[in-house]
């Protein structure tokens, strides 16, 4: 038993010491990483497109005229995400009923 | 409104729709909820051959959820241009895997209605049913990792309750429990590695982050990959992470059983295949260790499943173990494209794996839809307190004989095929494999011999005197599904050639998947 | 002061507080709801503040109490309402001759109540469905302890005779 312990709690320091290190390859918090976009050469991508283009375009009247941006990204960008979400908590809903039904038509009270 | 131009997406919310709608119907009494699930599920089968045949006449669909035209998948900002919005990418893998998810699903729908006939809940049970049925859709069509997550995550909720719906059984409840806790871990993991991906990328779709990949590598991807890695071999049951499936199959009530056994584990095997392939592709990953790597774990899984399915005595746990055996002949197909990419021996791997994998979502489908049949004519699945029932119920045994053949690779039904194609794609990597992989065969069969041999064939018990066949919503689709595991194995070259070989395509060519969202 | 007739609920002064915040917490959570898409908030969050106001009476009253005026039945009609609700107003962009989910209804001024298309009414649906799916889970866990604490008394009592 205390074998198996062991053996579960050095997998979860291996796993948690791995991502802790990798936190230093990503780029520093508030600090967009350009090198990508300068490496490629002709390609067009780069890495903080994305959110610029959120924070910049979000509230624009063009894309969704939502002054509260998390809004836009949710029920605009990522609308089905969103949806997949709700659809989420309805099928717990359902299932939480479904374990807690009664077992047979006409059981004693309610 | 044009049907054809909005088909992707109307493939996934058709079955939504349906289980939103379900608790309303229902007020007006089971027949309504009968006919409400039937329509849904037949309507989502319809849409999903019409995008396969859109898919098969012109190409990658693409559908981008909000955009003016669906087909406007990226945005021009300040010259960049790249993705924002969650875009559905169907290619003919994606349409292959749609197209059995809801054939399978309509097939169980139907069966449900007399199957559940004496279970109360019954409007639940088919919210949940539709539900389960939207989720593996999303997860298939999708062509964004988070958005994948949250179907998952769709999938994997429904199906815990499913799991343990008959709740008054012990064991139901407890398989329930126990695949809740393993696949919420799975899922988590998931999700860890969509957010690493996303940490290091700054973008969710797959053709971009695919794109990126391939650009500039990250050492991070590794993590993200292991991480996904287990997620999936789990959601698949894979072996060393099978033990949930061995539970929660036979304890499900048996329409979802199918389900599960037919194509709620082949989710995992499309995740596992979309990522290798499309999400990392070949060129940047040391192909021959992970594919090796894969094929080891294929090998164990065959065994294990085999071997641990010979001595069961309850007929639905015999099935499930069966599950996994297959399960590791999908993922041999998979390692062995991986190790021998682009030559005879890959293409044949990946055709074995995608054939492998239609055949045995439609045999297991039918097993355990035969399995409930018994459990509902019976009252038991212990293969003991079987006997002659070829003699009872002439047509079910038929049916189980040429399933439980065809399982086991039996010429002429159309798991022969599938593993013959498996067999050859191995034996020209290393003999040994393809030894090895005929052995775990032959366990397979001695598996189901010995079903056929004491539950089917010899004499009735004293116990088993009013057995009948079925009544016709639940023969209907097993007989059909038998007719097709005998059409694909006497036409083999009718489903390869028309629905695998794209897909295997799809699956190779990395590059036109991305251009069709990448200008 | 004597134990109460009914174990299950707490002291006058929680229940008579409850009862006094229970309309303004609602008020609040439909505040949430409404303002999503130009304050902080939305559906999910207004959505669990209004779900709150019941719970807060689960707490106050007990099961026993609370069972009579809220019927678990009712909200989870209510929340197949706004799930359909939501998927509904997706589909007015398949209409318009657009896509699923594109925001296709007038936009107005950013910043103004009557503006950014659908976003509002997506969060009214949200909320809906949040409220009541939140509700009826703990309804649901409450009526779990409900027949657990039943059983429990039978079994001392028949230990007892």
């Amino acid at each position: 038993m205390i074998k198996r312990r062991a053996i579960g709690l050095s997998a979860i320091l291996l796993i948690f010491g791995l991502l802790f290190a990798g936190v230093f390859l990503l780029h520093p918090y508030g600090e967009p990483d350009y090198t990508l976009a300068i490496k490629q050469g002709d390609s067009f991508y780069q890495r903080t497109a994305t959110d610029d283009y959120f924070i910049e375009r979000g509230k624009m009247a063009e894309e969704s005229g939502s002054t509260n941006i998390v809004a836009a990204i949710l029920f605009d960008y990522r609308g089905y995400d969103t949806l997949g979400e709700a659809t989420v908590l309805f099928t717990a809903v359902a299932g939480a009923t479904a374990m807690f039904r009664r077992e047979r038509k006409g059981d004693e009270d309610e | 409104m044009n049907i054809m131009e909005h088909i992707a997406i109307l493939v996934v919310i058709t079955p939504l729709f349906g289980a939103f709608s379900t608790p309303f119907v229902s007020l007006a009494g089971k027949k309504a909820a009968d006919i409400w699930v039937g329509i849904f599920s037949g309507l989502t089968f319809v849409f999903s051959i019409l995008l396969g045949l859109k898919v098969l006449r012109s190409g990658i669909v693409i559908y981008t959820l909000g955009a003016p035209e669906p087909a406007i998948a990226t945005v021009d900002y300040n010259g960049l241009i790249f993705p924002v919005r969650i875009l559905l990418e169907v290619d003919a893998l994606s349409a292959l895997l749609a197209l059995v998810i809801s054939l399978i699903g309509f097939f169980a729908a139907i069966y449900s209605w007399r199957y559940m006939e004496h279970d109360t809940g019954v409007e639940k049970f088919y919210t949940l049913f539709l539900l389960l049925l939207t989720g593996m859709l999303g997860i298939v069509l999708t062509g964004d990792i988070f958005n994948m997550y949250v179907f998952l995550e769709i999938m994997s909720i429904s199906a815990y309750a499913l799991v343990a719906f008959r709740k008054e059984t012990f064991e139901a409840v407890e398989a329930g429990i126990k695949y809740l806790v393993v696949g919420s871990a799975a899922s988590t993991l998931i999700l860890l590695a969509v957010a690493i991906l996303y940490g290091v990328y700054g973008s969710l779709t797959i053709a971009q982050i695919a794109h990126l990949i391939e650009v500039s590598p990250s050492p991070l991807i590794w993590g993200a990959l292991a991480l996904y890695l287990t997620g999936f071999i789990l959601k698949a049951g894979i072996v060393p992470l099978h033990m949930w499936l061995i539970d929660a199959h036979p304890a499900a009530p048996s329409s979802i059983s199918a389900l599960l056994s037919g194509v709620v584990i082949k989710t995992g095997a499309y995740a596992i295949i979309r990522i290798f392939f499309t999400l990392y592709g070949v060129e940047v990953m040391n192909r021959a260790l992970i594919g090796w790597i894969i094929v080891v774990i294929a090998v164990i899984t065959m065994f294990v499943g085999g071997s641990l399915g010979l001595i069961q005595q309850d007929l639905k746990r015999l099935l499930a173990y069966s599950s996994v055996a297959q399960m590791g002949y999908i993922a041999l197909g998979i390692g062995v494209a991986l190790i021998a990419f682009n030559t005879t021996a890959g293409d044949a791997g990946l055709v074995g794996a995608l054939f492998h994998l239609l055949n045995h979502a439609i045999m297991k489908g039918m097993l355990f839809l035969i399995a409930g049949v018994i459990l509902h004519q019976l009252g038991t699945r212990n293969i003991n307190e079987m006997g002659g029932l070829i003699k009872k119920m002439p047509i079910t045994s038929a049916c189980f004989i040429i399933g439980g053949l065809a399982i086991a690779g039996v010429p002429p039904f159309n798991g022969f095929v599938s593993k013959l194609i498996l067999y050859e794609a191995s034996a020209m990597i290393s003999p040994a494999l393809a030894v090895i992989a005929i052995i775990s065969s032959a366990l397979t069969l001695g598996m189901y011999l010995r079903v056929i041999q004491t539950a089917f064939l010899g004499r009735a018990p004293e116990t088993l005197k009013d057995i009948r066949d079925p009544p016709a919503s639940m023969l209907i689709p097993i007989v059909i599904l038998a007719i097709l595991i005998v059409i694909f194995g006497i036409l083999p070259s009718l489903p390869v050639d028309s629905i695998i070989t794209p897909a295997v395509e799809a699956v190779k060519n990395q590059a036109s998947y991305l251009s069709a969202v990448l200008p | 002061m004597k134990m109460s007739e009914k174990p299950y609920e707490l002291s006058v002064i929680v229940r008579t507080v409850a009862r006094l915040l229970f309309g303004l917490i609602l008020i609040f959570g439909f505040y949430v709801i409404v303002h999503g898409h130009i304050t902080p908030g939305g559906g999910f969050q207004g959505g669990v503040v209004t779900a709150l106001a019941v719970i807060m009476l689960l707490a106050a009253y007990g099961y026993e109490g609370v069972v009579t005026e809220v019927r678990e039945k009712i909200l989870e009609r209510f929340e197949s309402l706004g799930a359909i609700m939501f998927w509904t107003l997706g589909l007015v962009g398949v209409i318009a001759t657009a896509t699923y989910f594109a925001d296709v209804l007038y936009k107005g001024t950013p910043g103004e109540l009557i503006s950014a298309g659908t976003i509002p009414l997506m969060n009214i649906a949200v909320g809906m469905k949040v409220a009541s799916g939140v509700a009826v889970l703990v309804i649901i866990m409450s009526i779990g302890m409900y027949y657990s604490r039943k059983y429990q008394k039978a079994e001392k009592e028949g230990a007892e005779e």
